[in-house]
């Protein structure tokens, strides 16, 4: 699969993501895959990831920046290109005092009262789940499986 | 404040109660001071429901010259003709719905062609936006494709913004259409005027920042380097050169190189058609010394052209021992269609200036003798009669565009052609043209063209002569712009080339469909009686010995007069460059086998 990744920062305005996904449709450009969030206020972030491309690289990233709404388009390095990440839903055993090792507090993206949400590379998921379960606080688990793009929160591999 | 319930009208930003003692103004007229600021003195258009509020507006402006075209589309095109003849940004506004959709034609062409256009349309008021309103349509979405961008003004506070920002982006880098999308009541929401300041821009963050000439820096030094390494080079030139304003500096650097100079379709009044350096037209109906010129050559430097499907043929078989040069100011034209060795992303005013203190001066006789042998006449078939006599019979197509271009020459002339054979013809016989001279559709090919663009063109020049050259076909799709010109007293002079067939079709299916002529042969009305109808000075000739005369009295008409040439038939564009073959592989009307 092709490793060409383009991060575009956009207006949050209406039409913009039509926009940006209409040039890719007339340039037929593919898309493996795409994500999209919010990175501030009236600033969307889109994480595109080309499939096998007939064009340039250089001109895919011209074409993206060409639009007014896109202020900006960066291409990441290869080893977050390369990185990907995992979520899990982790259901504990009633109301927890928290107090975790970094194993946990790395990915640890939010939690109530009966449950954490874990956010980063498989391995680093699979620590914690380990610690998680030595301390006996674990009644249930869901993961993803591994996603692309690392999204907002770059992964460090 | 929100929207309010749906209604018609729509709401309003204050109650008149709440606006006394303030100098209140409307959303239009915001819309029509910031088209003022912003220098448009011309607007093409045709009103409707949607944009009522901006036409009542438009009442107190009349610095704002308002011709009301007869179709949006014309209006559209009227706006690209005043624009390329002028410099300036063209502007066209429509109602919402069918008034917008109608535009899009028009846009389309001037985005093709890289045209200044801004297009202001009314839209539904607010709370109707998505409820199958009475003529509402999504503008915006529809002319994504045809524009460098459009804005729904979803606020009153934001049209000074936003006009600000439709023309420096209409304007700026490669130039293009823009759209503003007003809800009618946003334009007709009261506002305290002194709360909204004309200056400024919507999102000062959206601003280029000055481009940096250190950027290009190496690859100038490249291009110096080829060209003085270079045996055989060939300039390449497109309306990247008319838009950027380096006609002057062009000329410099093919003078100073002694360079030959191809010019394309829509560059054709880049480069003096009489300078001895000027090859002509490349491509599927080039000359043979501009295509076999491109073939041979060991460098090609195109300026500011977009090296499309038919200017190159077939694009891996284009110029197959040349490095090839791009500058363009556009970087998403680089590698388009064919691979470059360098290409220089910037201004051609910038990156030319930059260019020419490293240009020696240079002697390419060797190379210009090679070129002086591809000379084949595009019309071999026509032998030019001896002098003191005149040719007789029935009316050449080509023999009429030809005179047709002599005139346009003689009187420094603007030429506006449609699409279509004449199209073709007339690039190939038109003489010297200043830069903004020679109007056409090229990259679209919207048959239609002419006569608006011709008419936007005389507003935009009204003190020189312009020559609309259309065929029949394309003239019947806006003749109801004749109605426009009378009533705006505009000086056209109008030539169309009647051949009862929509001729370039009907070549392609003599040449490539076995003549099977399917669909081609095409009736009109009895020009003279139309003439006759619009109040227009009409000529109508079919034979040689009328042409001369009946030109010289149309030049000496005040204008506009309409000319309606009927001409042979099946006379077709040579030479020929097929789709899918090299350049060099072109065929003159001596080697053509009927199909």
């Amino acid at each position: 699969m092709s490793q060409f990744v383009l991060v575009a920062r956009l207006q949050d305005v209406t039409g913009s993501l039509e926009r940006l996904l209409g040039l890719l449709r007339r340039r037929a450009l593919p898309i493996a895959s795409l994500s999209l969030y919010q990175a501030e206020d009236d600033i969307l972030e889109v994480v595109l990831r080309f499939g096998d491309l007939d064009t340039p690289e250089d001109r895919v990233a011209a074409e993206v920046s060409s639009l007014y709404d896109v202020l900006s388009v960066r291409r990441p390095d290869q080893a977050s290109c390369d990185a990907t990440r995992e979520l899990a839903v982790v259901k504990t055993n009633g109301d927890l005092e928290l107090l975790v090792p970094e194993t946990v507090s790395d990915v640890l993206q939010r939690h109530s009262s009966d449950s954490m949400e874990l956010s980063g590379t498989p391995r680093a998921i699979d620590q914690a789940l380990v610690y998680l379960q030595e301390q006996g606080l674990i009644s249930g688990v869901s993961r993803s499986g591994e996603m692309f793009p690392p999204g907002p929160h770059e992964i460090d591999t | 404040m929100p929207p309010g319930p749906l209604s018609r009208e729509g709401p309003v930003f204050f109650v008149r109660e709440e606006l006394e003692g303030m100098a209140t103004t409307t959303g239009a007229d915001l819309a029509c001071r910031a088209l003022s600021r912003e220098g448009a003195q011309v607007l093409f258009g045709h009103p409707g429901g949607a944009i009522l509020p901006f036409y009542d507006a438009l009442y107190n402006h009349r610095a704002l010259r308002h011709v009301l075209c007869r179709h949006e589309q014309g209006a559209a095109h009227a706006a690209d003709g005043y624009a390329r003849a002028t410099g300036r940004t063209g502007v066209c506004v429509a109602t919402s719905g069918p008034g917008a959709t109608n535009l899009v034609t028009g846009l389309a062409a001037a985005f093709m062609d890289g045209v200044p256009v801004v297009a202001v349309t009314g839209q539904v008021a607010r709370p109707g936006i998505g409820t199958f309103a009475f003529q509402e349509n999504d503008i915006v979405g529809v002319t994504i494709p045809v524009t460098k961008h459009g804005f729904l003004v979803q606020e009153v506070s934001d049209i000074p913004g936003v006009f600000s920002e439709a023309f420096r982006l209409a304007a700026s880098g490669r130039p293009g259409p823009v759209l503003v999308d007003i809800p009618k009541d946003v334009q007709a929401a009261l506002v305290d005027e002194k709360t909204f300041s004309l200056s400024g821009r919507k999102n000062p963050e959206l601003v280029e920042p000055p481009q940096s000439t250190q950027a290009i820096k190496a690859e100038i030094q490249q291009v110096a380097t080829l060209l003085s390494e270079s045996k055989r080079p060939v300039l390449l030139v497109g309306r990247g050169v008319i838009s950027s304003g380096t006609s002057g500096k062009l000329s410099y650097l093919a003078e100073r190189n002694d360079l030959p100079v191809v010019t394309s379709l829509l560059g054709l009044d880049a480069f003096p058609a009489s300078d001895p350096r000027a090859l002509g037209m490349p491509g599927m109906h080039g000359t043979e010394r501009a295509n076999y010129s491109l073939q041979d050559a060991d460098l090609v430097i195109g300026l500011g052209v977009r090296f499309d499907d038919r200017v190159i043929g077939r694009p891996d078989r284009f110029a197959p021992n040349a490095r090839i040069v791009h500058f363009d100011v556009d970087a998403t034209a680089i590698e388009r269609t064919m691979r470059v060795d360098i290409a220089v992303v910037a201004d051609l005013s910038e990156s030319l200036k930059m260019l020419l203190p490293l240009v020696p001066k240079a002697d390419r006789s060797a190379w210009w003798e090679r070129i002086r042998e591809w000379n084949r006449e595009a019309d071999p078939t026509e032998d030019p009669p001896r002098p003191g006599y005149r040719r007789m019979g029935p009316l050449g197509a080509r023999e009429a565009i030809r005179s047709v271009a002599h005139k346009i020459s003689e009187s420094n002339a603007i030429a506006v052609s449609d699409v279509g054979q004449h199209q073709m013809w007339l690039a190939q016989e038109l003489g010297d043209a200043l830069p903004g001279s020679h109007l056409t559709s090229g990259g679209l090919g919207a048959m239609g063209y002419a006569l608006p663009a011709g008419l936007g063109a005389a507003i935009g020049q009204p003190d020189r002569s312009v020559w609309v050259v259309a065929g029949d076909g394309g003239f019947q799709m806006s003749l109801q712009e004749l109605a426009t010109v009378v009533q705006e007293g505009i000086p056209l002079r109008i030539a169309v080339i009647d051949n009862g067939y929509l001729g370039m079709v009907r070549q392609w299916q003599e040449r490539f469909y076995g003549r099977r002529y399917s669909a081609t042969q095409i009736s009109g009305p009895d020009l003279v009686a139309l003439g006759k109808a619009y109040g227009i000075p009409t000529w109508r000739i079919d034979r040689s010995e009328q042409l001369d005369s009946t030109l010289s009295l149309a030049a000496i008409e005040e204008g506009p007069v309409l000319i309606w040439m009927q001409v042979r038939q099946e006379e077709n564009v040579y030479p020929m460059v097929e789709s899918g073959a090299a350049l060099d592989e072109m065929v003159t009307e001596s080697e053509r086998v009927p199909g």
